[in-house]
């Protein structure tokens, strides 16, 4: 509010950025997004769930007050909806939604993956979330971040889920050594200040 | 049945903007199987991931995969009197599964159980 205040009266001299979480589905986007919107304003609405897709529109929270030791920048923070190239509404129907509610959920799921691919264009940093617990090869994460290259945008892959057992986020550095690779437990907050060094350095 | 289709560089350059998405989605959509003479960038497979959702309407879509076909000079065939090494691509539904027997040869088994050879040499 102070904050506000004095950028009003004096102008801001923070960088502005926009830090969008993209990535494959259930790596964690929006408990990573939760966990960085609760440690810089202490409060947080992204919803996070096991059952895939339960981000389906785009989410933002502008004007975050990034201060990270000496650098402060005035940060947007997005969640997307995780990226998939197939759809299948009878995958819903295991985790307990009936026919209908799978079918509606598969249809907003669809137009939400396509807003986040949209949206790629309008980043300035990306954060790439992987699951540390599977391999990094995928499809949509190549080619995600060859997109991004591409339209130079800056990437930062985070190696999510190092609390689980079977986490290797090593692999993930191996298979992609011309990029930050941090790796993080968003449900625990580990590697956290790693990556938000990260994010000033990017930004 | 799946049929296989070869894409010329012609025939793509002809294709303006988003033709070519909506072109290899209809492909896709009527069972067929696209070798491309072109290599998709990044940003164009972007684009086609997102252009065959689009059009996916009823909760069900197998999606696109792409695979990077490069055949290096000096191969048989068609390709014999070509100088430098040529890049491929190969676009099937995306419950397909492709193996590569060799350079320039692969098997893709579509969800049908059909097996289709494709070969760019």
């Amino acid at each position: 509010m102070a904050n506000a205040l004095l950028d009003k009266l004096f102008g801001s001299n923070r960088k502005a950025a926009s830090v969008c979480l993209i990535g494959e589905v259930n790596t964690g986007k929006s408990t990573l997004a939760n966990r960085i919107a609760t440690d810089f304003i202490g409060t947080s609405d992204f919803v996070a769930s096991e059952v895939p897709h339960e981000t389906r529109e785009i989410k933002k929270i502008e004007h975050i007050d990034f201060n990270v030791g000496k650098n402060k920048l005035d940060v947007t923070l997005v969640d997307t909806p995780g990226i998939a190239t197939s759809i299948d509404y009878r995958e819903f129907m295991k985790h307990g939604l009936n026919e209908a509610e799978s079918i509606q959920r598969a249809k907003e799921a669809t137009a939400g993956i396509v807003s986040a691919i949209k949206y790629l264009k309008e980043i300035d940093v990306a954060l790439v979330l992987m699951d540390s617990t599977k391999p990094p090869f995928d499809q949509v994460s190549l080619t995600l971040l060859g997109a991004l290259e591409m339209q130079k945008t800056k990437a930062i892959i985070v190696a999510n889920k190092v609390d689980l057992d079977s986490a290797n986020p090593d692999l993930i550095k191996s298979t992609f050594p011309h990029l930050p690779v941090v790796p993080v437990s968003a449900l625990s907050g580990h590697g956290l200040n790693n990556l938000y060094n990260e994010i000033v350095l990017a930004a | 049945m799946a049929q296989l289709e070869f894409v010329t560089s012609n025939k793509i350059e002809n294709l303006e903007g988003e033709e070519l998405y909506d072109f290899i989605v209809d492909r896709i959509n009527e069972n067929s199987i696209l070798v491309l003479e072109k290599d998709l960038d990044a940003i164009e497979r972007m684009e086609l991931i997102a252009r065959g959702l689009e059009r996916a309407t009823s909760g069900i879509y197998a999606g696109i995969k792409v695979v990077e076909i490069k055949v290096s000079t000096g191969s048989g065939g068609f390709l014999r009197g070509k100088s430098r090494d040529l890049q491929f691509n190969l676009i099937t539904p995306g419950n397909s599964q492709i193996e590569q027997k060799e350079e320039g040869y692969y098997s893709i088994i579509t969800e049908e159980g059909a097996e289709v050879s494709a070969s760019v040499i």
